[in-house]
């Protein structure tokens, strides 16, 4: 863990120690928590707070989206179905192709798809599949351009332990933004960068590598 | 989870005609053998007219006069009588309020009753034939009482559900029908439970209100001087018969039970449509919701009496002279629950926008699925298992309603070779028929999660550096429709993605195209 201490080499002011004995401790609890679902990569579980997918919102950050956020999300998505839970797309940048998703061993019969909404009606729409406990995970696409959008969001899929995969462009880094984690996905053909830039009890922003 | 007890829908059960039981009547052992309830209603013509209790009266043409069919409590108090004319009546009670009489909203209103009375007994009756005396509503009441727990909190909630419907009412209780449909009409609620009470308790019942006997044979009795049961019960039956014929005295047997009576059970009717005209012209969509909600209220009922569930029904809003809008609302899963259908309609009606002011609606099922089908193995019966996932497929639905019936959809499989003809959008409830067993088209090979609509044609720089890593899928279908394909798939390599290319086997110059992208 890196500290922000202005005279490097001295040792760290009682204020600085107390906030890193504060995040770890934050950190800790976070850990105790419950995941919505394991992410099915142990590299990511190991720094995902909860060992899993937390419920609440995760930004996922693209420079062209449709490409690797289905291949990141499926093992979480067999895992949701496989308990009974469903999974929500909404605005999908192209078809979710069935026969691709039914050999990816997909649940067609637990699976909806909400297509080209305006960016309220998504927003509005997500809101109402994340308030019930019978959905998993959310998987949107648009970029909502107020944060009290993602607050309203993230309210509503952390009371019914839900999960939002809200996939934006790039330049969305440029904003801040509410949502509890920010992760920016470069996919190839083998795997995944996964660049964290926040992540809700961590003070680091580790850069780690999956394989599909 | 807790399974209900869900009594058959009546279409199960085998006679519009029941035979009841002759009855024991020895000597009462308190154990009741039969038991009707009787609900008369001696002010129906003017309750479906006139809402509050000022003076009114509604009138019948009889003969070119124009008569008092019916008066209420305030007019009779004034001295306002049955059969007197309006001009009369008028004369006495100046402000009287005089309207015609509207024998299809009394009907209308006895069918409600009835299909309310239904969900407490599964014998039902409307007896509406005599004009002398107003309606009377029968119902069996001894295969019930298990169920509502005993005699009294039966008759306080059938009280308390009548009530609902009309303030004027008298609810009588007695072993036979005949018997309880009497102290109804004369008004006696005291119930009577055992046969050997009946003579006793009927003895001061004036005989005017036997429907089973003409006119001329009440002034032969009357001529006789009897005026009451109790005297026409005590006189010798033989003597009786001989008298007076076999249909009074059969009429007395059946009375105290000793003879069976048959009873016409009424059936609910098997589709519903409901029609309610506005008092006010309501310009506003909100406006609506209350009195649609209200008829909303009254279908789910009338779903849950009959177990069955809805699948889709239909609003029209009328205006004065033409139909100003209609709109279904569905779900997805059959439902027969008040709470989200009301909230289904909220969301559909902030889409309407009305052109003209509306001044009456209605109310038509389209689709209703009874229990029947529902066991076929496509809706599932376990109640527990429905409530947990009840309130997904409300969610689903409501979003439906306020953004289209397309807007929410499911994904299923085709067997077909073409891509883009492999797969099909569906709705999310509806479930699919028998999975073809076996494989179907294409299980073994390699399909990408995403497609394209519209597959993308490379331009040069690209098709240079693509890099195949799969051998050559030759897809060849579809030559007998427009759409033929000819081309050979392969799994390449662009810019470090994992995409689906195709080129075009049948084109003269070889160009390639992007149609979809694993992972």
């Amino acid at each position: 863990m890196q500290l922000s201490s202005s005279q490097s080499g001295s040792a760290p002011s009682l204020p600085e120690l107390r906030a890193l004995l504060n995040t770890e401790q934050a950190s800790k609890s976070l850990r105790a928590r419950h995941a919505v679902v394991s992410s099915g990569y142990a590299e990511l579980d190991a720094i995902l707070p909860p060992a899993g997918w937390p419920a609440g919102v995760l930004e996922l950050l693209l420079d062209l989206p449709g490409y690797g956020e289905l291949g990141l999300m499926l093992p979480a998505i067999r895992k949701l179905q496989a308990a009974d839970r469903w999974v929500a797309l909404v605005n999908p940048p192209a078809i979710p192709y069935a026969p691709g998703l039914k050999a990816a061993r997909v649940d067609l019969d637990r699976l909806v798809v909400l297509s080209k909404l305006p960016i309220d009606e998504a927003a509005w729409a997500c809101e109402q599949l994340l308030q019930n406990s019978c959905c998993g995970l959310v998987l949107a696409w648009f970029n909502p351009q107020r944060p009290k959008v993602l607050q309203r969001l993230q309210l509503a899929a952390k009371a019914q332990n839900n999960l939002l995969v809200l996939c934006r462009p790039l330049a969305a880094l440029r904003q801040s933004s509410l949502a509890q984690m920010r992760i920016e996905l470069q996919a190839n053909e083998a795997g995944a960068v996964l660049r964290v830039h926040k992540l809700q009890g961590e003070l680091r922003q580790p850069e780690l590598e999956i394989v599909w | 989870m807790g399974l209900k007890y869900k009594p058959w829908p009546s279409s199960a059960r085998p006679a519009a005609l029941r035979l009841l039981r002759r009855p024991d009547y020895a000597p009462s052992n308190n154990l009741i053998r039969q038991l009707w309830a009787a609900v008369s209603l001696p002010q129906v013509a003017l309750d479906v007219i006139a809402k509050n209790d000022d003076a009114a009266a509604c009138s019948v043409e009889k003969a070119g006069r124009v008569l008092v069919y019916a008066a209420n409590l305030a007019a009779q108090g004034r001295g306002v009588k049955q059969g007197m004319t309006v001009s009369a009546a008028t004369a006495l009670c100046p402000e009287l309020a005089v309207y015609p009489r509207r024998p299809e909203l009394e009907r209308l209103a006895l069918e409600r009753l009835a299909q309310a009375l239904y969900g407490f007994s599964a014998l039902v009756n409307i007896n509406n034939e005599n004009k002398a005396v107003g309606p009377v509503l029968l119902l069996e009441l001894k295969g019930s009482l298990d169920l509502f727990g005993g005699v009294d909190a039966l008759l306080l909630s059938l009280r308390e559900e009548i009530r609902r419907h009309t303030a004027h009412f008298f609810l009588a209780v007695a072993p036979t029908a005949s018997a309880a449909r009497l102290l109804a009409l004369a008004g006696d609620e005291q119930p009577l439970l055992q046969t050997s009470d009946i003579a006793g308790r009927l003895a001061y019942v004036s005989l005017e209100h036997i429907a089973a006997f003409d006119v001329a044979l009440l002034s032969r009795l009357e001529k006789l001087g009897i005026q009451h049961f109790g005297e026409l019960i005590r006189l010798p039956q033989a003597g009786l018969r001989k008298r007076f014929g076999g249909g009074l005295s059969d009429y007395l047997q059946v009375l105290q039970g000793r003879q069976s009576e048959l009873v016409e059970a009424w059936q609910p009717p098997q589709s519903y449509e409901a029609n309610q005209n506005l008092m006010d012209e309501l310009s506003d969509s909100a406006q609506l919701l209350p009195a649609l909600s209200e008829m909303l209220a009254d279908f789910c009922v009338w779903l849950q009496q009959r177990s069955a569930r809805v699948q889709s029904f239909e609003f029209a809003l009328f205006g004065y002279r033409q139909c100003i809008s209609r709109f279904e609302v569905a779900f997805l899963r059959p439902n027969n629950r008040v709470e989200p259908m009301q909230k289904l309609l909220a969301l559909r009606l902030e889409r309407e926008v009305l052109a003209a002011p509306v001044v009456a609606l209605s109310l038509t099922v389209t689709q209703l699925i009874y229990p029947k089908a529902m066991q076929q193995g496509q809706y599932s019966l376990w109640e527990g298992e429905q409530a947990a996932s009840d309130s997904w497929w409300e969610t689903l639905e409501s979003i439906q309603t306020k953004l289209g019936a397309q807007s929410v959809l499911a994904l299923e499989c085709r067997d077909e070779h073409r891509p883009e003809q492999a797969w099909q959008w569906r709705l999310p409830g509806e479930f699919k028929q028998a999975a073809p067993s076996g494989e179907s088209l294409g299980d073994s090979l390699e399909r990408p999660l995403w497609l394209y609509e519209q597959a993308r044609c490379l331009n040069n720089s690209e098709q240079k550096q693509l890099a195949r890593c799969s051998r050559p899928e030759r897809i060849a279908s579809g030559w007998w429709d427009r759409d033929a394909v000819y081309r050979d798939y392969f799994v390449a390599q662009l810019h470090g993605r994992k995409l689906w290319v195709f080129r075009d086997a049948s084109a003269e110059q070889v160009s390639w195209y992007c149609h979809g992208a694993f992972y």
